[in-house]
């Protein structure tokens, strides 16, 4: 480690235990929207609410290495676990692709948790298939007028601003007719509805546009461009969902490859028979050990230069299928208790992730993308043969017998 | 292989893949059971020059390591040797070098170092048994100190290179715990019974000891006090095999895009179809996978880490189930040709299924995994 990191994590360590609290049993609970806000805050103040951010729109300008010391250091305190949309992905695309002013205006806000972005990218109609967005903007004089839907949208209840991604020309490929907005959620005509899980949670959102007017320069990069904008964003989620870049550390230390210790904790002194425990309990902690170098590895790459791309796929899956066994182990180390509990054990929270362990499957791209993703563009495999790229998307519309 | 290699590092990574190469390695494997020992010596001279015997050697004796990370080197070398099912003595060569360099008198340094350093001479190690599981702690080939020499007698397994080694450096059990002893092959009551094995390019014996004699000054680290060399040799034998398997499955999964790309069925390339692709993507996820936990495993040994031993039983485990997953869906991919004599594939096969039992199988890892991490 570098001189300039061990003097950072000193800074680091010293303004932690000075300023935030240390986790505990007690206070491990989510905490509200308006205290992460306060501790985003805080962070801010101390001048750690947006490490990789440039000083100029109000962060500390400096890198991922930093970032990670920080995720590393902060892991045992109380620190905003809700903010990896805002700051880990959008933050970053708003860097490459805003307007001077969006920066200046936008990027010191979100770092001091005044303004929540999220994203608001996959319809109703279509996920996976996201170019093929069917959401419209269109311009009246000086206003963009958005309607249609976004769904699958995490904490928009609370956030302030969607990036949103709608179609400003129909009568072009389907990549082609795309535009990127920032979207106030206060705005007359935006209608946001929570999704019922299938654990009766509600995390997701689904937003409605009626007339929805924004000004002009609400257009983020430029008209028609808006795929390159959501490629970028896509490129964060990942990489942010895989555990590097700007996200790393913003989910509280719940990190990818986590240790085993909630296992072991869950296991010992519960019914399950000790072979099958240690048999399991190691398959974690290889699985997870090898995902945390997996990340190392990357995030290496990316610095040195010798990985350039979507490796943020490689990790985001590796991840989604870290957490689907991870979930599905804690089922079985519980035996029947996962299934069948009194309100007042711990088991079960441990039912309802197993119920929910696919969510790193489906969100953010699902498992099916992200092998796409990497087959095509990092191993340069031939895409599947597809009718819908070339055509004006007005026409692909009609062939499949849609309105416009 | 490390993502911020040196240019030391890089440039010898570059020499060792240009050697194997230029010596078509690789097209040689088939033929390496019809030779003696399974290798061209001249061959293997050249690779000494190249630098695949001098990292764990002092300078004074003729060696010495390109980046000042001995380990590192030797990683990068097995990759290497790995991409190409290369044969030749260079694991046992650099885990007996290394223990000399480490733990050996000044006598034994002189006398082993050079030779093997320049690729005349072979030594190995003989550490596993038939019924010890790799376990020194069931080590059944017993030491004996007796009027100021050892004794040894008993059966030792899977010996690299024993067929053409001049001294092996054997593992013992003791009344005073585990020892090392420098044995010439050439001693009396020494036999070595050549085994075939799933590996073409290298070659296993079982040594027998019955009631061999050495001088005590063979002892390599003190009579009885082994035990810490032994771990080492251990798991420097464990990373350096890894870091093959990480060569051979690097190159089958290579191989194995191109030809997704080049065949065509049902009018386009194979590699255009899902349900190929999503499956060569998830390969690809545990080939990256394997190669980390390898450098990271590898690091941690270099650099004496404490959770070495750890990420070496986590490495084990991983790329021994992995590699041959990978290696098995390269041959699916392929189809039929990839089941033949004429193709690499079971070559690649046959290196990762040697190098999974080998210095203990992932189940045995997985439970002393298990033991170090009290679950």
């Amino acid at each position: 480690m570098s001189t300039d990191l061990d003097v950072f994590s000193e800074e680091v360590r010293s303004w932690l235990a000075e300023n935030l609290e240390r986790k505990s049993d007690e206070n491990a609970v989510v905490s509200s929207d308006h205290e992460e806000r306060a501790l985003q805050a805080r962070l801010a103040a101390g001048g750690f609410g947006g490490l990789m951010v440039p000083v100029e729109y109000g962060g500390r300008g400096l890198t991922s290495d930093h970032q990670r010391v920080f995720a590393r250091e902060s892991a045992a305190f109380r620190t905003p676990v809700g903010f990896t949309v805002s700051l880990g992905m959008l933050a970053p695309t708003l860097i490459a692709h805003g307007s001077e002013e969006q920066k200046r205006y936008h990027l010191p806000r979100m770092i001091r948790g005044q303004e929540v972005w999220i994203q608001l990218l996959s319809e109703p109609g279509g996920g996976s298939d996201l170019a093929g967005a069917v959401t419209k903007a269109e311009r009246d004089g000086d206003s963009w007028v958005i309607n249609g839907s976004k769904i699958w949208s995490t904490g928009a209840a609370t956030a302030d601003v969607g990036m949103c991604l709608a179609r400003t020309n129909w009568d072009v490929p389907k990549h082609r007719g795309l535009s990127m907005f920032a979207l106030p959620l206060s705005a007359p005509g935006v209608t946001i509805e929570p999704i019922r899980q299938a654990d009766g949670e509600s995390e997701f959102c689904q937003e409605f546009f009626d007339d929805v007017s924004i000004p002009l320069e609400n257009l983020i990069g430029h008209e028609n461009e808006g795929w390159s904008v959501a490629q970028t964003l896509l490129f964060h989620e990942r990489n942010a969902t895989g555990g590097v870049g700007h996200g790393e550390g913003t989910e509280g230390g719940r990190a990818v490859g986590q240790g085993i210790e909630d296992l072991r904790a869950l296991a010992l002194g519960g019914p399950a028979d000790p072979t099958i425990i240690r048999r399991y309990l190691s398959e974690i902690f290889v699985a997870s050990t090898v995902q945390r170098h997996l990340g190392r590895r990357v995030a290496i790459g990316y610095k040195t230069g010798a990985l350039k791309g979507q490796w943020g796929s490689v990790l985001k899956l590796g991840a989604a299928l870290l957490a689907y066994r991870r979930a599905e182990i804690a089922f079985a180390l519980t035996v029947a208790d996962g299934a069948v509990w009194s309100d007042d054990t711990e088991n079960g929270p441990v039912g309802a992730d197993w119920l929910m362990s696919k969510t790193l499957s489906i969100a953010g791209g699902t498992n099916e993308m992200q092998r796409n993703i990497i087959s095509e563009r990092l191993l340069g495999l031939p895409r599947e043969p597809s009718f819908d790229n070339d055509l004006p998307f007005r026409e692909v519309r009609e062939r499949i017998g849609r309105s416009v | 292989m490390k993502l911020d290699l040196s240019n030391e590092q890089e440039l010898f990574r570059e020499t060792c893949r240009r050697f194997l190469t230029d010596s078509n390695t690789l097209g040689q494997a088939r033929h390496s059971r019809e030779t003696v020992g399974g290798y061209d010596p001249s061959w293997w001279r050249a690779g000494a020059e190249v630098g695949l015997t001098a990292m764990f050697v002092p300078e004074d004796q003729g060696g010495g390591s390109v980046s000042g990370s001995p380990v590192q080197d030797a990683v990068i070398a097995a990759e290497e040797l790995g991409r190409v099912v290369a044969p030749g003595p260079f694991h046992p060569v650099n885990i007996v070098a290394s223990a000399v360099a480490r733990s050996g008198s000044l006598a034994q340094r002189e006398q082993l170092l050079p030779g093997m350093s320049a690729g005349e001479a072979v030594g190995t190690w003989a550490f596993g048994e038939p019924r010890s599981q790799w376990n020194p702690d069931e080590f059944a080939v017993r030491g004996r100190l007796q009027n100021g020499a050892v004794t040894i007698e008993g059966t030792k397994s899977y010996v690299e290179a024993a067929d053409v080694a001049e001294v092996l450096l054997v593992a013992v059990s003791s009344r005073e715990g585990i020892s090392q002893i420098l044995v010439p092959s050439a001693s009396p009551g020494v036999r070595i019974e050549p085994q075939k094995s799933l590996d073409l390019s290298r070659r296993f014996s079982t040594v027998h000891f019955d009631n061999v004699r050495v001088p005590l000054e063979n002892v390599i680290g003190g009579w009885g006090a082994a035990d810490e060399d032994l771990q080492r040799q251990l798991q420097l034998s464990l990373v350096l095999q890894i870091a093959d398997s990480v060569g051979v499955i690097g190159h089958a999964f290579e191989r194995t895009c191109q030809y997704a790309q080049d065949r065509i069925a049902f009018g386009r390339p194979i590699g255009s179809f899902q349900a190929l692709k999503h499956r060569i993507a998830d390969m690809f996820l545990w080939l990256e996978s394997c190669r980390a936990i390898s450098d990271g495993a590898s690091a941690a040994v270099g650099d004496h880490m404490a959770d070495a031993l750890e990420l070496v039983h986590t490495a084990k485990v991983f790329v021994s189930y992995r590699a041959v997953d990978i290696v098995q869906e390269c041959i699916q991919i392929h189809g039929g040709i990839g089941l033949t004599w004429e193709h690499d594939m079971h070559l690649f096969l046959r290196r990762v299924g040697m190098n999974r039992v080998l210095y203990g199988t992932p189940e045995q890892h997985e439970r002393q995994l298990s033991e170090l991490l009290g679950v």
